[in-house]
């Protein structure tokens, strides 16, 4: 099978869909790669590559430049997905919700409710997220437990290159409005990618790896960073199961609960804030199903609870890594 | 063969190196074909490699833990009178010949339009033979026994129409898909061929070994759709499972052992059936293709070279036929659950049939 990038498998998914469907349209800042800058049209396929050669196949008329307003260009994305489009919108760095979240919580995410289910929003915002860039705390926030949060909004964050092309075509294709998040930091990763079109549903965890001893539950970046932590142990003898819920909206409690009763032992890893974040949840949910079979308290492997730094030395310090991965790993196996 | 290097084998496209688990077998214990001599575990599998040959384990050379590449020799089979300069002759070769084996590749071919993907392996003066897997299954299924097959000659694992690597699309009639692959066989392999099958490939197979006469040099089906009537139930739960878990169930009626469906195989099985259209096309082969396989088959026996007919003992997709060589601790893929007397038991085929 084709080995791919994670940015290859993003790109190959736009165009298998805008190939496939002619509502899917393209909207974002310097989606068409370079126009207005260099001169060149889709010199460089947007900030991070993925939009490559869109333009050239499919014109201006469904790759759309947009001004530096998010307020303006998301909100007209829900707007597009009422009347029939399937818009595709792009901020650049998560961050940047901060700006255009009434377009997002207030208006994409109510539509079909306020409208007694007469309306649909198959919109899609991508935006990259997490740190390991250097690029401070205004570019690096993991956010998506802010979307999680948010009644209506589905929210995706893939963490394998054949994941995030299944996954990036099941949110085009889903009906409800769908926030997709990329780590900036997986966009080189390879893996195998099937050239076909397919989809990856929403709500199925994804079981990386099976051992009795402990299970990790990851997400994104962390995932890999699990499967590190989890190599290490299995030279000390512990066997990790590890599983990636890969939506954290609608979330797969079914297969964390099945995996946290057949070990009784669990670590999350999560590069979210720790507060009301990814892995709270997963603990609460935990905690409530499945507590009569835990061996060890529920161990969560987060930043601290401050902004993202920007100095190497401190960011890399913030993030989990896969020693202290494997570090409460090993504490919840001896406890 | 006085001295015989045992190697690392290649389970699949991607398996470029394995980890020993644990040696079954000890130094200086008698070794018979069949026999499990060691387990070897893989990023994506764990399996046991079976003996092929016959012997005295003489020498482990790779250690439980520790990993060799593909091809690499682990350990050495020979006669009880081999000298120890004869042992260091053949596993000095067979680190040599590490490069060369083990290769496994992929290509395209058309079929009628449908563009087909082909994994193949070995090649040679003898006549190829052509593999043809079973519904829902793809080319991979073939990965234990295909690298053993591959001596002089080239294995060709198809993936059928709206399977595998294939493209989606095609009649989904024993006729159209004999139709699909006799296409791609004018290019695979334009002269004479080794026909082998499983299930719905062995279907297949039969049809085409009819067809195609004389240029058939052999004939093997396991389990083949058409002499036995197909459980609509495996067939039903596998069209309609979309979890991990009902998959699980699905797959468990393919196999003696349940604890041999592995996570790999349910997400791989989830992932083949979310290629756009390739549940439709599975569900339209169940209807068509294998609502009544053995319509023609009497006919198609008869005009066919006899076939060498293996089944699993504990078959419980395709009930065994009358006559077949039973494979005792296998389900519907003894390819898959006893791979090392299938593939002994094909290589004798083949060659007795040059």
């Amino acid at each position: 099978m084709p080995q791919k990038s994670f940015r290859a498998a993003l790109n190959e998914a736009l165009h298998q869909e805008m190939a496939a469907d002619p509502r899917v349209i393209l909207m974002g800042e310097d989606v068409t790669g370079g126009v207005g800058g260099d001169g060149a049209a889709d010199a460089w396929g947007g900030a991070f590559g993925v939009s490559k050669g869109l333009l050239g196949r499919f014109g201006p008329g469904r790759v759309l430049d947009t001004p530096i307003t998010e307020s303006a260009f998301v909100g007209a994305a829900a707007g597009a997905a009422l009347t029939g489009l399937r818009p595709v919108v792009e901020i650049m760095f998560v961050d940047f919700i901060g700006v255009c979240l009434d377009q997002v919580m207030n208006q994409a995410a109510k539509f079909r409710y306020m409208f007694g289910g007469r309306a649909r929003t198959p919109m899609v915002l991508r935006a990259t997220f997490g740190g390991g860039a250097r690029s401070a705390s205004q570019h690096s926030q993991a956010l998506y437990p802010l979307f999680t949060h948010i009644p209506g909004l589905k929210v995706v964050v893939p963490s394998s290159p054949a994941d995030a092309k299944g996954l990036l075509i099941n949110a085009i294709r889903d009906d409800d409005p769908v926030v997709f998040l990329e780590h900036k930091m997986l966009y080189d990763e390879t893996g195998e990618v099937p050239d076909k079109s397919y989809t990856v549903p929403f709500g199925e965890a994804r079981v990386v790896r099976e051992g009795g001893d402990a299970t990790i539950v990851a997400l994104g970046r962390m995932v890999q960073r699990a499967e590190a932590a989890a190599k290490v142990l299995a030279g000390e003898g512990i066997q990790a199961s590890i599983i990636d819920p890969r939506t954290t909206a609608p979330l797969d409690a079914d297969t964390i609960v099945e995996f946290a009763e057949e070990t009784g032992r669990v670590v999350v890893a999560d590069e979210s804030s720790p507060r009301c974040g990814f892995a709270a949840d997963v603990a609460a949910l935990i905690a409530e199903e499945a507590f009569g079979a835990l061996k060890a308290p529920i161990l969560k492997v987060t930043p601290p609870h401050t902004p993202v730094p920007y100095a190497p030395v401190l960011e890399e310090a913030y993030l989990p890594s896969a020693e202290r991965i494997a570090d409460a790993v090993r504490r919840v196996v001896r406890a | 063969m006085r001295v015989q290097a045992v190697t690392m084998p290649k389970w699949g496209m991607t398996m470029t190196e394995g980890k020993v688990g644990a040696w079954l077998k000890a130094v200086g214990d008698p070794v018979a074909p069949g026999d499990e001599l060691l387990e070897v575990e893989t990023e994506k599998i764990a399996n046991v490699v079976e003996a092929q040959g016959s012997g005295i384990l003489r020498r482990i050379l790779v250690q439980p833990g520790q990993t060799a590449a593909v091809g690499a020799p682990i350990a050495l089979l020979a006669d009880a009178d081999a000298t120890e300069a004869e042992l260091d002759a053949v596993a000095s070769e067979a680190a040599v010949a590490e490069g060369a084996a083990g290769a496994l590749r992929e290509s395209r071919v058309d079929a009628r339009g449908l563009s087909l993907n082909v994994v193949s392996a070995g090649s040679g003066e003898g006549a190829p033979l052509v593999l043809l897997h079973g519904w829902a299954s793809d080319a991979s299924a073939w990965m234990f026994v295909q690298e053993a097959l591959a001596e002089g000659r080239a294995v060709h694992a198809l993936d059928l129409p709206s399977h595998g690597a294939s493209e989606v699309g095609g009649d989904a009639s024993i006729e159209a898909l004999a139709d699909s692959i006799e296409t791609a066989l004018a290019k695979l392999a334009p002269g004479r061929l080794h026909l082998a099958g499983h299930s719905l490939g062995g279907r297949v197979a039969l049809r085409l070994a009819a067809r195609l006469g004389d240029r058939v040099a052999s004939l093997a089906l396991i389990a083949p759709a058409g002499l036995g009537a197909v459980n609509r139930g495996f067939l039903d739960g596998f069209l309609l499972a979309d979890r991990r878990k009902p998959m699980k169930e699905a797959l468990s009626l393919l196999v003696a052992d349940p604890s041999a469906v592995s996570s790999d195989m349910v997400e791989r099985s989830l992932a083949a059936k979310r290629m756009d259209g390739a549940t439709q096309a599975l569900r339209a082969l169940a209807d068509d293709a294998l609502a009544a396989p053995e319509a023609g088959v009497e006919a198609d026996l008869a005009a066919a070279p006899a076939p060498l007919l293996l089944w699993g003992a504990e078959d419980r997709v395709i009930p065994p036929a009358p006559g077949a060589t039973m494979i005792e601790g296998a389900g519907h893929m003894p390819h898959m659950e006893r791979a090392a007397e299938v593939a002994a038991r094909l290589k004798a085929h083949l060659e007795a049939h040059p």
